[in-house]
């Protein structure tokens, strides 16, 4: 017996020396930085790699190994390599996946040591602000990406549909409701609006007030709305209570009944590619984000054409509350083994409009070419789906080096700029804001358990309001989350307290 | 048998040390892979953090479990595992045995393997595809049914918001998908019955269908109730895949859909708390265990010889 569990003993102890790492060679060998990123490998990604390890030699001693993993496995994968110990240096990820609990779980190492240390200059290459509205707890806990410093939020319609109905461009939801009726009356086949609407609402693309700025309180499927306008923050309240969400409900469900929203809107799971496909007249949108949608429509549909429509006002003032917060970070993992070549990496991209062009766009002259004014085109006879096409928001976005496609739609161009113009915005209060959710993970696990229930279809419309409101407000009540929204007030109060 | 002499364990390893020897690779794997983390399961009961680890993180007694059983949830999602996967149990024996039968006693043999590749197909289908493919056939305004519907004359059916009819779909793209499966295995049993039993049935003048309820059934049974108790220590575990991919969260249909799994993904898939989410794991394996030594039981009183142990 004593032998049998001298051999269980060697096992396991040889189990767990497999979890073990081994640590680094000499220093004069380059160092691998690994990094892991979503979506698809880009196409000649392996010549541009190559070629910035040719020109980064001398500055950075290290080799670049970045795989990219398809979105649907990229969140469960990351969660995996955090839980196997896995040594890997930098990966997107973001407060929509599971940044925060990465941080109150101590994966991931803090940029402010590092960027003191090895990057002194690096903070000064990104807009003011850019660092200080987008810390942790007071710490830079990732890298902030973005090419535009805010988002202005509406939809995407078919202007050409439209135009065909003699229709004027919508300004306020009576114009938008007629075009979405012209739609449903006329164009059969074609749906008129849909989205995702078991994965997200959509109201905030059409309610967001004009002026203002909604935060979101806890998760997509356990949130609480937060609205500030020129004046402060207004009251705090559930969202089965929010007046803009009620009026919302309001509306969409004359809109579903009359038939101009998608019936399997609940079900729906690729409004992107429903719209490109032209089986959508309207689906939410970005200003900033129309010429790849266009793009790929106008290939799909003859003489289709996508425009932005929103329902702000006429006449932007231009002095929106921003928090700066920015969507995506590149995250640096506490078990890298080499944080100071990773650094050096980072400073390296911002060191040269043509490192970060080399990444971000290819090698100049074969997947690009530099039209001047900050912008840029593809070389004669390169078709754009073999060529190089590198999604900037995993590693390196950056407002003050990012380069317009010359022929994009005028209109998007117009809203770029603005967007890219700290002008345009007056810092929020909610600047530099963190939510803690440590205490209320139970309410918000349960609360999430419910929500695709009994608020996605209230907010698609698919069910009566009076009796929806109602069941929404017992089922989250059940789940806890009041003690989310007196979180809410709480942790704001104590953030406008300290300011 | 010879009645063995009792003694200690080591001597009977060394008595039958290459027999042991022989098992030793398969026992080293189910050490390592099966039983060794198994210690895992204390992280139900910890507040795990990913920077301490399994066996430094704090321990939290029953907290992880609060979530999931003060959710009143419980119920509606056990309800939904156990329905859910008997239906899909029974109706896909029922079709397996079935058509194993029926394909048994067909001559032409091109026609047998034609089918039964054919049968095999979706086996090899993700459900994601099928996932489209049901959206084709379901869809409210284009799907392929309110269409066919349509041309006779009958009003459209809102498939993806009537929560009563999709244990039925689900059950169909459960037979559809696993049946060819099934059947190579029962097949398989079939072609190991001696043809001797058919023989005398014959010579006593005994009818292809009664040949095949006295004999072939009563000789399948064994296999059967094998297969059965095996799928059964998985009961509580919903087919996440399948469920998942063909329902997503759309939330009119959680009624009759939401099973263990889906309830627990959807609930923790933001937080990344992997003790709450092992809470719910052990609660399943825990009732898998003991719904497998009941049927085990079970199936000892009526068959001493099919029962697993």
């Amino acid at each position: 017996m004593k032998r049998l569990i001298l051999v269980l003993a060697v096992l396991f102890v040889s189990a767990l020396a497999f979890a073990g790492s081994t640590p680094e060679k000499a220093s004069t060998t380059p160092y691998t930085i690994q990094a892991i990123f979503p979506g698809d490998t880009p196409i000649d990604f392996d010549i541009v790699l190559r070629e910035a390890e040719k020109r980064m030699a001398g500055t950075v001693n290290a080799k670049l190994d970045f795989t990219f993993i398809p979105w649907s496995d990229y969140g469960e994968k990351i969660k995996l390599k955090f839980a196997g110990g896995d040594a890997f240096d930098l990966h997107l990820n973001a407060p929509w996946l599971h940044m925060n609990e990465l941080i109150s779980q101590g994966a991931l190492e803090p940029w402010d040591e590092m960027l003191k240390k090895y990057a002194p200059g690096l903070k000064a290459r990104f807009p003011p602000n850019w660092f200080e509205a987008n810390t942790f707890n007071g710490k830079i806990m990732g890298i902030p990406l973005g090419n535009t410093l805010g988002l202005i939020r509406g939809v995407y319609i078919r202007k050409d549909l439209r135009v065909k109905y003699g229709l004027e461009k919508p300004d306020t939801f009576a114009k938008y409701e007629a075009y979405l009726r012209t739609v449903a009356k006329n164009e059969r086949g074609i749906i008129p609006l849909s989205w995702e609407g078991s994965k997200f609402s959509i109201e905030e693309f059409f309610v967001g007030p004009p002026n203002g700025l909604v935060y979101t309180f806890g998760q997509n499927t356990a949130s609480v709305l937060i609205y500030e306008d020129a004046k402060g923050i207004k009251p705090i309240l559930p969202i089965y209570e929010d007046p803009a969400t009620l009026e919302w409900i309001q509306m969409v469900r004359r809109w579903y009944v009359d038939g101009l929203v998608d019936p399997d809107v609940l079900s729906m799971m690729d409004e992107k590619g429903a719209f490109n496909s032209g089986r959508l007249a309207s689906a939410k949108g970005d200003a900033h984000l129309m010429s790849p949608v266009q793009s790929v429509l106008e290939q799909a549909v003859k003489g289709a054409e996508t425009e932005f429509v929103h329902f702000y006002g006429g006449g932007f003032k231009p002095k929106i509350p921003s928090d700066f917060k920015q969507w995506n970070f590149l995250c640096l993992n506490a078990k890298s083994r080499n944080k100071e070549t990773v650094t050096n990496f980072i400073e390296w991209i911002y060191a040269d409009q043509a490192n970060y062009d080399l990444l971000q766009l290819g090698i100049k002259g074969k997947h690009w070419v530099d039209t001047g004014n900050m912008t840029f085109d593809y070389p004669a006879g390169v078709t754009l789906a073999k060529n190089y096409n590198f999604p900037g928001y995993v590693l390196l976005f950056n407002p003050l080096y990012d380069r317009d496609f010359a022929k994009a739609l005028a209109e998007e161009l117009q809203w770029k700029k603005v967007l890219k113009d700290p002008q345009f915005y007056t810092a929020s209060r909610l600047m530099g804001f963190n939510a803690n959710y440590d205490n209320i993970k139970t309410e918000i696990a349960q609360v999430a358990a419910v929500w695709p229930e009994v608020v996605y279809p209230l907010v698609a419309g698919a069910v009566d309001p009076t009796a929806g409101i109602a069941k929404a407000k017992k089922a989250l009540e059940a789940a806890g989350y009041l003690k989310i929204v007196a979180e809410a007030k709480r942790q704001i109060e104590a953030h406008l307290a300290r300011k | 048998m010879r009645p063995i002499k009792k003694h200690g364990l080591l001597r009977e390893l060394s008595i039958h040390r290459q027999a042991y020897l022989l098992a030793l690779a398969g026992l080293l794997y189910f050490l390592v892979f099966n039983y060794l983390p198994m210690v895992g399961v204390i992280i139900a009961f910890k507040n795990y953090r990913l920077n301490l680890g399994i066996f430094r993180s704090p321990w939290n007694g029953f907290q992880n479990f609060r979530f999931f059983f003060t959710s009143g949830h419980v119920w509606r999602v056990t309800r939904n595992t156990l329905m859910l996967n008997l239906l899909f149990l029974g109706c896909g024996q029922l079709f397996q045995v079935g058509i194993a039968l029926l394909l048994n006693e067909v001559r032409s043999s091109a026609y047998r393997r034609v089918s039964q590749s054919l049968m095999f197909l979706p086996y090899f289908m993700s459900w994601v595809v099928v996932a489209v493919i049901a959206q084709g056939f379901f869809g409210t305004t284009t799907g392929v049914l309110n269409n066919t519907l349509a041309a006779l004359g009958l009003p459209a059916v809102r498939w993806y918001n009537t929560p009563g009819i999709w244990p039925a779909i689900l059950t169909g793209f459960t037979i559809w998908k696993w049946t060819g499966y099934g059947v190579v295995i029962y097949l398989a049993a079939i072609s190991g019955i001696d043809l001797e039993y058919y023989e005398a049935a014959t010579i006593d003048g005994a009818s292809r269908v009664q040949q095949v309820a006295h004999i072939t059934l009563p000789l399948l049974v064994p296999t059967i109730i094998i297969l059965v108790l095996l799928a059964i220590g998985r009961i509580f575990y919903g087919d996440f895949g399948m469920i998942y991919a063909l329902v997503g969260d759309n939330g009119v249909l959680f009624p009759y859909t939401d099973v263990i799994d889906t309830y627990v993904y959807r609930a923790l898939r933001q937080q990344m708390d992997f003790g709450m989410a092992g809470a719910a794991g052990l609660y399943q394996s825990v009732m898998g265990f003991a719904l497998v030594l009941l049927s085990n039981w079970a199936a000892r009183r009526v068959r001493p010889d099919a029962a697993l142990f």
